[in-house]
């Protein structure tokens, strides 16, 4: 989501403003900050005015400032009253830039402590007097001599002493947790003026009447009867009220943008909620019936696919089992018949085997081929042992063997 | 920190080990070489937990010694910067304490030491004290320090600690 464009500066960003000015410059700095934050866009002869500065030193200050890039500066060509034309400078706070220039000055300001930090650790801390060696707290335990309970040098082995010059180690140590807990406040402000975009006219903001505003300060003391006093309040009427209306508005906003994204999960949710589970259900109780009645559907087909194979098979054997019926030979010629369809063949011969067993066991006629003659094998004589061609041995040889060992079951 | 690591080791074996008894005396040997020692990459080896290979023996050419390559498993501890442990005070001298968290040995400098306690030399044996004496470190005290660096040598590691930071110090 994008962050809203806001049309005035916010009451964070001021706050971060003036408490750098207040933190990091002199008094007048922040003066003129204040000023600056005041008045969104201030000539510099109104602030002359106001301030009761020398122009010297506003110059000062404002280069300063406009160095650190905190605040920009205008010029503008004006004609006065008498017809002479003369150049003004108007400056305002670019907070933008300001919040930028803070967040890095700070980044440096911790990445040095902690380079400082690191280089203590490392520092030499003990130096022999005699042959100058210095030592880190590191290298302690090799200095230390338990005999004599005194710090000795590894290179001539007199006595080690600290280096004293070295002890403002102590401050460092402990710097960083202080600057942490000090600068806390700034990182909070930083923290929230991130991602703040402001309105193009607040970044370039147009020359306040500080005029109109002065008159208008005039008259409320006059109101109050008591100038300072007057002041004050116009401090707290103007500044804190004005401050408490903006900050409830950006809570709003904050609130607006924050519930925002917390409506759209329920958005998505509910969507999710409502589609994927009707999905789930579709799939699970419309597409898997349908895909398991396919395959249902699919697997008749193959299977009668496969029958009608084994059918086709089936008849040429038993095409062929009619010429040779119930012979073991049968197998042996179907094999050799079928060597063209090679997938059907095992599965088919061992159909016929099983057969053929059965057919052994019921009838106990067992056929063999001798010379292309079938003869039963009970019949069958040395001389047509003799007479057979090697498949038709190898085959009668196997059917013995079948029978004797259904025997010896 | 505490880790379960996979470590290699290669044992080597005097040729009259040899016997029926050799693999119980190479895990001997084992345990006896590598736990208590420590490597600058993974620390102290506090203790073998598992041997999970012991690889084939090479007996070594003219020498008749035999090498065999071990895969174990052990718990080692290695100190890191910013850990917070537990020590024991073994020695107390003006530039500081020394202390043994296990196996490693941690120096703290007076500097590193809350600047409200002071080194006492009269005392016996001699500490570090407040002024009202409410908390006092001597040796044989424990005290939870937190390292601020460490030196890592091949064979050996050294660690330097602090006292200055919340709820570091005497452990009461």
């Amino acid at each position: 989501m994008d962050q809203e464009v806001l049309t005035e500066v916010p009451q964070t960003m001021k706050r971060l403003v003036r408490l750098v000015a207040r933190g990091f410059y002199s008094i007048e700095h922040a003066i003129v900050i204040d000023l600056l934050v005041r008045n969104p866009c201030m000539k510099e002869d109104d602030m002359l005015e106001l301030l009761k500065f020398d122009r010297k030193q506003l110059r000062a200050i404002t280069n300063t400032l406009k160095n650190d890039k905190f605040i920009k500066v205008k010029m503008r060509v004006e004609t006065d009253s008498e017809g002479k034309t003369t150049k003004h400078n108007y400056y305002f706070i670019s907070y933008i830039m300001f919040v930028n220039v803070v967040k890095y000055k700070l980044d440096h300001v911790c990445r040095k402590i902690e380079t400082d930090e690191r280089d203590n650790t490392s520092r030499a801390s003990f130096r022999c007097e005699d042959c100058q060696k210095t030592f880190t707290d590191l290298e302690a335990d090799q200095l230390f001599d338990f005999m004599t309970q005194t710090f000795r040098c590894t290179m001539c082995q007199n006595e080690v002493k600290e280096d004293e010059s070295a002890v403002n180690a102590k401050d460092a140590r402990t710097l960083l947790a202080k600057f942490n807990e000090q600068i806390q406040v700034l990182y909070k402000l930083l923290k929230d003026c991130e991602d703040v975009k402001l309105a193009p006219e607040l970044l370039e903001p147009e020359p306040t009447d500080i005029r109109s505003a002065n008159r208008n300060r005039s008259n409320k003391p006059a109101q109050d009867g008591d100038k300072w006093s007057g002041d004050a309040t116009k401090n707290k009427t103007s500044f804190n009220y004005t401050e408490s209306s903006i900050s409830i508005s950006l809570n709003e906003e904050q609130k607006q943008t924050k519930e925002a994204p917390k409506q759209q999960p329920i958005w998505i949710t509910q969507s999710t909620v409502e589609g994927v589970p009707t999905f789930d259900e579709n799939a699970m109780s419309g597409a898997a019936p349908e895909t398991s009645s396919k395959e249902s559907v699919l697997k008749p087909e193959v299977n009668r696919e496969i029958e009608t194979l084994l059918m086709i098979h089936e008849k040429k054997s038993s095409v062929s089992i009619p010429i040779v019926p119930g012979g073991g030979e049968t197998a042996e010629e179907s094999d050799s018949d079928d060597s063209d369809s090679e997938a059907l063949p095992p599965t088919n011969t061992k159909v016929e085997d099983m057969e053929v067993g059965s057919e052994e066991e019921e009838e106990e006629v067992v056929m063999v081929t001798v010379g292309g003659v079938k003869v039963a094998i009970s019949d069958v004589s040395d001389d047509m042992v003799a007479r057979m061609s090697l498949e038709e041995k190898a085959e009668f040889i196997r059917l013995g063997q079948e029978m004797y060992s259904h025997m010896y079951d | 920190m505490f880790y379960h690591v996979s470590l290699e080791h290669e044992i080597l074996l005097h040729p009259r080990y040899f016997g029926p008894n050799l693999l119980n005396i190479v895990k001997q040997k084992l345990f006896t070489e590598v736990e208590g020692t420590c490597t600058g990459k993974y620390g102290f080896v506090i203790a073998v937990t598992t041997i999970d290979n012991i690889g084939a023996g090479i007996i070594q050419p003219s020498r008749g010694f035999v090498v065999y390559p071990i895969k174990y498993k052990a718990i080692v501890f290695r100190p890191f910067k910013g850990e917070v442990l537990d020590a024991v005070v073994t020695q107390v001298n003006k530039v500081g304490l020394f202390t043994e968290i296990g196996p490693l040995s941690c120096f703290i400098s007076r500097h590193s030491i809350p600047a409200d306690m002071e080194f006492d030399p009269d005392s016996n044996p001699q500490c570090y004290k407040t002024k009202d004496e409410d908390v006092v470190i001597q040796q044989d005290d424990e005290i939870r320090i937190k390292i601020v660096g460490t030196r890592v040598d091949a064979k050996d590691i050294f660690a330097i600690g602090t006292l200055m930071d919340d709820y570091l110090g005497l452990i009461s």
